[in-house]
């Protein structure tokens, strides 16, 4: 059973979000961390990179896959985790603590309309099952 | 999608499921990288019960093996296990088997799950002039391999009999059952392959288990697979060879007997090949910083393209990215500089002797 913290908002892709002032931090989620297992990989661009909501803005690769990361929200990067990019298996011991990706400071709140909470995350991945 | 007799066991077993050209096979149960480790370290086991087995039988196998085969049959002896080819007339490849010498009118071949009815059709139609018979007990006969350094003491807890050494095999029984325990495997580690009739598949698969216990043993999928033979540099059909790619290209020489005086199909085009000399060569490669390689990914040199990967993947053992790789023979010197276009950035790569991983058993050949 995969984790879905309750304060975060989730987007069709398999990213969270967490809203922190005017700033977001976004990672991947528990479900996508365990699909794809045994991340060994993570490309993510140099603060300072605009983003576009539903644009691709990284990868994580596992052994044998290669997934893209979709940014959930238009905005600027204001710092990455070098951490993640050293250690990624950082991404499968917590996706949504140690493991974050980036933080942004995002364009346009009412963008997080589209995106869902912890409840309708639940459903949409039950349903994909 | 088809399936293993041993589909139930995976799924017990939690098995991640997927398709691999037309078969329902586990690609991991828990983590890639522990089912790698683990057959590095321990002993792990693998369902290759959708490759193809076909008997050939007759007093003209010989000669007919003789003649579709790039092994030279007349130098191999009984109860050896032989790695070979099946070439077109091109000399391109057809498939890669093992062929298994059971006596002078009694072969087994081992194929590819993928090219079974490509394998048939090219067989049957080679066979007209020879008093042989072919007879395709794919479907009726289960496959599993036993790798990693604790295969030998686990296999002696089944079996009091003596065993096989590297490329050979022995007819036994495990379990009071009839199986074919050959010596041989595609991980880079000491190991073996029990075939044996399909309907036995869970009970033995289940005995195999309960003894494995004592060594640390766990099942593997096709991704761990596919790392470790990565990493011990053998190739997979439908990446490194192929109909339009020729032993010669892929550097496995050793399974083609060019000498053979039986001409044997394709003999004439690899002489050519040989003598004219080759524009491109298989390596392996391994990035020096982060990224992985993958299959398509263009390799450059000094800003041009001198080829494309093969097969790429991240190492288990070496955590990095390595790769088998098609490029310019002029570039292929091991050390040699060059760089792996992965999305749109250049990765600096070197060129590595083959394999990146050393077999670590017993070497008999």
């Amino acid at each position: 059973m995969s984790l879905i913290p309750e304060n975060l908002f989730y987007s069709k892709e398999h990213e969270w979000v967490k809203v922190q002032g005017g700033e977001c931090v976004i990672g991947i989620t528990d479900f996508a961390q365990e699909q794809l297992t045994d991340i060994v990989y993570v490309e993510i661009p140099e603060s300072g990179t605009v983003l576009k909501k539903d644009e691709i803005f990284g990868v994580v690769e596992s052994v044998k896959s290669v997934s893209d990361i979709f940014s959930p929200l238009s905005g600027e990067i204001v710092s990455i985790n070098q951490d993640v990019i050293d250690a990624p298996e950082l991404i499968n011991g917590d996706p949504y603590g140690d493991g974050w990706l980036i933080r942004i400071v995002m364009d346009d709140e009412t963008e997080l309309d589209d995106l869902m909470d912890a409840e309708e995350y639940l459903v949409y991945i039950e349903e994909g099952e | 999608m088809k399936k293993t007799p041993l589909y139930n066991s995976h799924i017990k077993a939690g098995a991640k499921i997927i398709d691999f050209s037309g078969w329902a096979m586990p690609v991991q149960y828990k983590s890639i990288i522990k089912e790698h480790e683990n057959t590095r370290n321990n002993v792990t086991v693998f369902d290759t019960s959708h490759m193809g087995e076909f008997f050939i039988t007759g007093d003209g196998s010989l000669n007919f093996l003789q003649r579709v085969l790039t092994a030279d049959i007349r130098k191999v002896s009984l109860n050896k296990a032989k790695y070979c080819f099946l070439l077109n007339n091109d000399g391109g490849v057809i498939d890669d088997l093992i062929v298994f010498y059971i006596s002078e009118k009694y072969y087994m071949l081992c194929v590819n799950s993928g090219t079974i009815e490509k394998n048939l059709n090219w067989l049957n139609k080679h066979k007209n002039d020879y008093d042989v018979e072919i007879l395709d007990v794919s479907e009726k006969t289960a496959k599993i391999d036993i790798q990693g350094p604790k295969s030998e003491q686990l296999i002696k807890k089944m079996t009091s009999e003596i065993l096989p050494k590297r490329f050979s095999f022995i007819n036994t029984r495990i379990n009071g059952d009839a199986v074919l325990l050959s010596r041989t495997g595609y991980t880079g580690e000491d190991g073996f392959e029990l075939f044996f009739e399909a309907k036995l598949a869970e009970k033995m698969w289940d005995y195999i288990f309960e003894f494995g216990k004592d060594f640390d043993i766990m099942p593997a999928g096709l991704g761990a697979r596919d790392s470790l033979r990565l990493e011990a540099c053998y190739p997979l059909y439908g990446h490194e060879l192929s109909h339009d790619i020729s032993p010669v290209e892929a550097g496995l020489n050793f399974a083609v007997d060019l000498d053979k005086v039986d001409n044997f199909i394709g003999q004439d085009k690899l002489l050519e090949l040989k003598s004219k000399g080759i524009k491109r060569k298989l390596v392996a490669l391994k990035l020096e910083g982060k990224g992985i390689p993958r299959e398509g990914y263009e390799v450059y040199k000094n800003g041009e393209n001198i080829g494309y990967i093969s097969s790429g993947t991240f190492s288990p053992t070496f955590k990095a990215g390595i790769a088998l790789a098609y490029i310019d023979k002029n570039c292929s010197d091991i050390g040699s500089e060059i760089e792996v276009k992965i999305r749109k950035t250049f990765h600096k790569a070197k060129v590595m002797k083959k394999p990146l991983y050393s077999f670590k058993g017993e070497n008999v050949k």
